[in-house]
C-alpha cells in the first residue's frame, strides 16, 4: 500500500466534492462483472467454487494498465446457491457466465395495500413469504431449516468474502479508495416499494389509480425499513444511492411522491457533514432542477443518460458533477473522438473543483470494457492535473 | 387438525437448532432480518 498515494486520493476526492481543486481531478472506476470477463475469469465458476479472492483479483487486474483513483467494492449481484436451493432468484447469472440479469416477479397485489399498511412485518412473513416459498409452510420443518441455513450461511460467507478481499486487493495492492461505505446506504421508501414489492409496471399504475394508498404504504416503509440517515457520525466516506423510479415519474409525481423524503435524506446527511453520492439512473432532465434546493455541496450527481453538459450547466455551481465518458461514446467512436470528448468535458467542468471523472454506466459485460475506455481513463488522469 | 405453520414457527425452530454451526451474534442478526433476506432473494 502506498500511503502517500492513498492520502492524495482521499484529499483530491473530498476537495472535488467541496468545489475545491486538489492535485488532480479524481478518476472514478465503476464496478461490473465485465471486468472479471476482461481478465478471462468466469464469474459463475468463482461463485460456485467460493473463489472470492480470485474473483476480486480478476476485477482489479485492469488497473495494472488503466488509471483510477476510486473503486466500488465488487459484489456479484447473484447467489447461485440461493438460486439452486430456493428454486429461483430475482437476480441470476446469464448463460455467458459473466453478466447478471434481473427478473421481475412480484408477490404483492393491488388489493394488498390495506394489510401492508396495517401490519407490514406480519404481511411480509405471513403472506408474501407464503406466496414466494409455499413449500416452506408445507414441507417437513427439518428440511426447510436445512435449506434456510444453507442459503443464509452462503449469503453471509459471500458478503464477507467479497468485502474482505476487496479491501485487501484494491486498497492494499492498488492504493485505491472506496467511493462509499461506512455510513450506510441511502434508499428512498418509494424505491423500495418499486424494487421489492410492486415492480415497475404496477407501481406506476398504482400511482395513478390509488395514490393515497401508495403514500400510506411509502410512509410505512419509511418508518419500518428506511435508514433516515439522521444518526450518521462520519463525514466521509460518502453514502451511495441508486434511485430507480424517478426516471419514470413526471414532475408532478416526483414533487409529490419522491422529492420531499429525498430532500430530507440529503439534508440529514448534509447536517452530519456527509454527502449523498447519487447515480441518476436513466434520464432526470425534467426533474434535475430540484437539486438546486438541496444544500450546497450536499450531493455528488453521477450522470447516467442525461446530457452531462446540460446537467453541469444547471447544477455545476451548486453540486459536484460526476461524468465524463458516456458508454455510447467510448463503445462506438474512434480513439481520437473519445479523447476529444473527454478533453471538452475537462475544459468545461474541471476548473474550481466540483467535478469527478467517470463513465456514466457500470461495466457489466465484456463489451463494456475496451481499449478506448483504458485510453480515456489514462488520459483523464494525465489531463486532470491542476 | 394440525395447526397451519407460520413463519414464526420456522424462526423458533432455527433459534433452538443446536446443529447450526453459527455464532450467537450472527445467528441473532440473521434471524432478525431473515424474512426480509429471503423475500429479497
Amino acid at each position: 500500500m502506498d500511503e502517500k498515494l492513498l492520502e492524495r486520493r482521499h484529499s483530491d476526492y473530498q476537495k472535488a466534492a467541496n468545489h475545491q481543486e486538489g492535485e488532480y481531478v479524481p478518476v472514478q472506476a465503476n464496478s461490473g462483472s465485465g471486468l472479471c470477463a476482461y481478465a478471462g475469469v468466469n464469474l459463475g465458476e468463482c461463485i460456485r467454487n467460493r473463489k472470492f479472492y480470485e474473483y476480486v483479483t480478476a476485477v482489479a487486474e485492469i488497473f495494472d494498465e488503466m488509471y483510477a483513483d476510486t473503486y466500488t467494492p465488487p459484489f456479484p449481484m447473484t447467489n447461485v446457491t440461493a438460486e439452486k436451493l430456493l428454486g429461483g432468484s430475482s437476480l441470476s447469472l446469464s448463460p455467458d457466465g459473466t453478466s447478471v440479469q434481473a427478473t421481475q416477479k412480484y408477490y404483492m397485489y393491488d388489493t394488498d395495500y390495506p394489510q401492508f399498511i396495517e401490519n407490514h412485518d406480519k404481511f411480509i412473513s405471513d403472506t408474501l413469504l407464503k406466496r414466494k416459498y409455499p413449500h416452506f409452510f408445507t414441507d417437513p420443518i427439518e428440511k426447510v431449516a436445512e435449506i434456510i441455513k444453507a442459503v443464509t450461511d452462503d449469503t453471509n460467507e459471500f458478503i464477507m468474502g467479497c468485502a474482505a478481499n476487496s479491501e485487501e486487493v484494491f486498497g492494499g495492492k492498488y492504493s485505491m479508495i472506496p467511493i462509499t461505505g461506512g455510513a450506510g446506504y441511502m434508499y428512498h421508501p418509494l424505491d423500495l416499494l418499486f424494487d421489492s414489492y410492486r415492480g415497475i409496471k404496477d407501481t406506476l399504475i398504482d400511482l395513478r389509480r390509488m395514490p393515497e394508498k401508495v403514500e400510506a404504504a411509502v410512509e410505512v416503509i419509511w418508518q419500518t425499513e428506511c435508514d433516515h440517515l439522521d444518526g450518521v457520525e462520519v463525514s466521509y466516506p460518502y453514502v451511495q444511492e441508486c434511485p430507480h423510479i424517478p426516471t419514470y415519474l413526471n414532475r408532478k409525481q416526483y414533487e409529490r411522491f419522491f422529492w420531499p423524503r429525498h430532500l430530507e435524506l440529503i439534508t440529514n446527511l448534509s447536517k452530519a457533514g456527509n454527502k449523498a453520492h447519487i447515480l441518476l439512473e436513466g434520464r432526470w432532465q425534467h426533474i434535475n432542477e430540484y437539486f438546486l434546493d438541496a444544500p450546497k455541496d450536499s450531493c455528488i450527481i453521477h450522470v447516467d443518460d442525461d446530457d452531462p453538459f446540460e446537467v453541469y450547466s444547471l447544477l455545476g455551481e451548486r453540486q459536484t458533477i460526476c461524468c465524463g465518458l458516456p458508454q455510447k461514446v467510448y463503445k462506438y467512436s474512434d480513439k481520437n473522438t473519445c479523447l476529444d470528448y473527454v478533453r471538452n468535458v475537462f475544459d468545461t467542468m474541471a476548473s474550481g473543483g466540483g467535478f469527478i471523472f467517470s463513465t456514466n454506466k457500470s461495466w457489466e459485460t465484456l463489451s463494456d470494457v475496451n481499449q478506448n475506455l483504458i485510453d480515456c481513463y489514462n488520459f483523464a488522469h494525465e489531463y486532470g492535473k491542476y | 387438525m394440525e395447526k397451519e405453520r407460520t413463519f414464526e414457527d420456522i424462526i423458533q425452530y432455527l433459534k433452538n437448532d443446536k446443529t447450526w454451526d453459527i455464532d450467537d451474534e450472527t445467528k441473532e442478526y440473521t434471524l432478525m432480518s431473515l424474512a426480509g433476506t429471503l423475500f429479497g432473494l
